[in-house]
């Protein structure tokens, strides 16, 4: 059964080792250069944010803040709602709970902003439409608690030693297992593979 | 059996195999023009930083391979990262204090692009013992992305290692101890900023050669005899057989005054980071047994 895994050509194969553990080590949590200047580094940021935004403008002609074409080379135009890919419509994925605390809601933890995407535009015509990505994000949400205390891979064989075998575990009883912090911390890959198929 | 075998692949990370329709010619000549497009710039330290200095690098360089090495990361990400860091750096004057916000950023990146799991913007924040937040590192990310182009699948010297061993008539058993000491000896030049001047290619070819001749391979087989492992790979990649070795040898000598260094701070606490350096790929007695 192991051989199904890994190819010959993964260097890796002697980490699957046991290793110390996945959390920081207090040793290797440091700040090497001095405190950061918050609110500077802040607006600094928000000045490259901006200076981005004006330079996507500028090249596609489209304000992207109000979602309104420009006047300039590209000539904007709508498409009907189901002639465009799936992808375009599929609501995103919904932002991890643990990133709450950040102060900018305008980015979910991939660094997305949950910005509105513009399916196609025409004149004043009523059928021109947009796909609001902000609505629907409450779906799945202990998925993504899992996700973000989620265990890296490459378990630590003392962690997974106990129950190597989960052949006949069906997958509803692993997934039925109660969201306490174990059982987060051991089954955080059933996430992904589910996730999907929403 | 079938379910048994779903269940094993959700146990474990999924990793593809290496493609060998892949490791031929055309993607090597490919990747040898591709990684000239993803250099960074060798004197941005003079011509473009005014606060970043050289040993700061180092600095930051440690302890992001400190953070790849306890996440457990594909080797790949460090390199990779490192890559980012340079090419960052060599458009964009910042701030020292900045620097290590920056690492952590190219870290986020790199796994993302190299990972099944990536790592997350909480635990890289931790390992900055919290001067950061997840917050500043994902417009950071903005920032980085955006600085590099979007070109961010750059050639990293483990791209070539896969190539110049499938080339060699060397066995399998052989190739898996050269592959592993050779990728030590890239994660460690990716720390030091003489080897920013060199080509993912260089770096590889003079760590595997580096790898052959500290675990004396080359005694009992014709193949890896120095001579004509250097100028087989100086062909492969299609450079002068005395650059490859200088870059060997320079290779062979940052070893060597990593673990000097290693030994002589055995107590100070400046220990932690040579030595973790010196540790790459935790294998640090077979590191010791390559040269001395």
């Amino acid at each position: 059964m192991s051989n199904v895994r890994i190819s010959n050509g993964s260097p890796t194969l002697e980490r699957m080792e046991a290793r110390q553990s996945e959390y920081p080590k207090p040793s290797a949590c440091r700040n090497l250069f001095g405190p950061v200047h918050r609110e500077e580094l802040s607006r600094d940021l928000m000045k490259h944010r901006q200076d981005m935004e004006e330079a996507c403008q500028r090249k596609w002609n489209f304000d992207f803040t109000n979602h309104m074409p420009l006047a300039g080379r590209f000539e904007w135009q709508a498409v009907e709602k189901g002639s465009s890919p799936e992808f375009y419509f599929r609501p995103p994925r919904p932002p991890k709970v643990a990133c709450r605390s950040a102060p900018h809601e305008s980015l979910d933890v991939n660094g997305n902003c949950p910005t509105v995407i513009v399916v196609g535009f025409q004149g004043n015509s009523e059928d021109a439409h947009f796909v609001d990505q902000k609505t629907d994000v409450s779906e799945n949400h202990t998925d993504l608690a899992e996700q973000c205390t989620g265990q890296r891979k490459r378990p630590a064989t003392d962690d997974s030693s106990p129950q190597p075998k989960r052949a006949n575990t069906t997958e509803e009883e692993v997934s039925e297992e109660p969201p306490s912090a174990s059982s987060v911390e051991q089954t955080p890959k059933k996430s992904s593979p589910r996730r999907r198929q929403t | 059996m079938e379910h048994q075998l779903l269940c094993c692949e959700v146990e474990t990370i999924r990793r593809a195999y290496l493609d060998t329709n892949l490791l031929n010619d055309r993607v090597l000549q490919t990747m040898l023009k591709a990684e000239e497009t993803c250099s960074p710039s060798v004197s941005y330290f003079k011509c473009v930083q005014k606060e970043i200095l050289p040993y700061m690098r180092k600095i930051v360089a440690t302890w992001m391979l400190e953070v790849c090495e306890e996440q457990k990361c594909e080797e790949e990400v460090f390199p990779l990262a490192m890559n980012y860091l340079d090419r960052f750096l060599s458009f964009e004057p910042l701030k020292k204090s900045r620097l290590q916000l920056l690492g952590a950023t190219c870290m986020f990146v790199a796994s993302k692009m190299k990972e099944t799991i990536p790592l997350t913007a909480e635990k890289l924040c931790i390992y900055t013992d919290n001067s950061i937040r997840p917050d500043e590192l994902l417009q950071m990310e903005l920032f980085l992305v955006n600085k590099l182009k979007w070109n961010l699948a750059a050639m990293t010297p483990h791209d070539f290692i896969e190539h110049f061993l499938t080339k060699m008539p060397v066995a399998e058993d052989t190739k898996q101890i050269i592959r592993k000491h050779a990728q030590t000896f890239v994660a460690l030049c990716a720390t030091d900023v003489k080897f920013i001047s060199n080509p993912p290619s260089m770096i590889a070819a003079g760590s595997v050669v580096a790898a052959v001749q500290g675990l004396h391979l080359g005694n009992n087989h014709t193949f890896l005899s120095y001579q004509c492992l250097t100028h087989f790979l100086s062909q492969v990649i299609k450079c002068d057989p005395d650059c490859l070795r200088a870059c060997q040898e320079q290779i062979e000598s940052l070893l060597e005054s990593s673990l000097r260094q290693a030994q002589q701070h055995n107590i100070s606490s400046e220990t932690k980071t040579v030595e973790d350096e010196a540790d790459l790929s935790c294998t640090p007695t077979d590191v010791r047994d390559v040269n001395i």
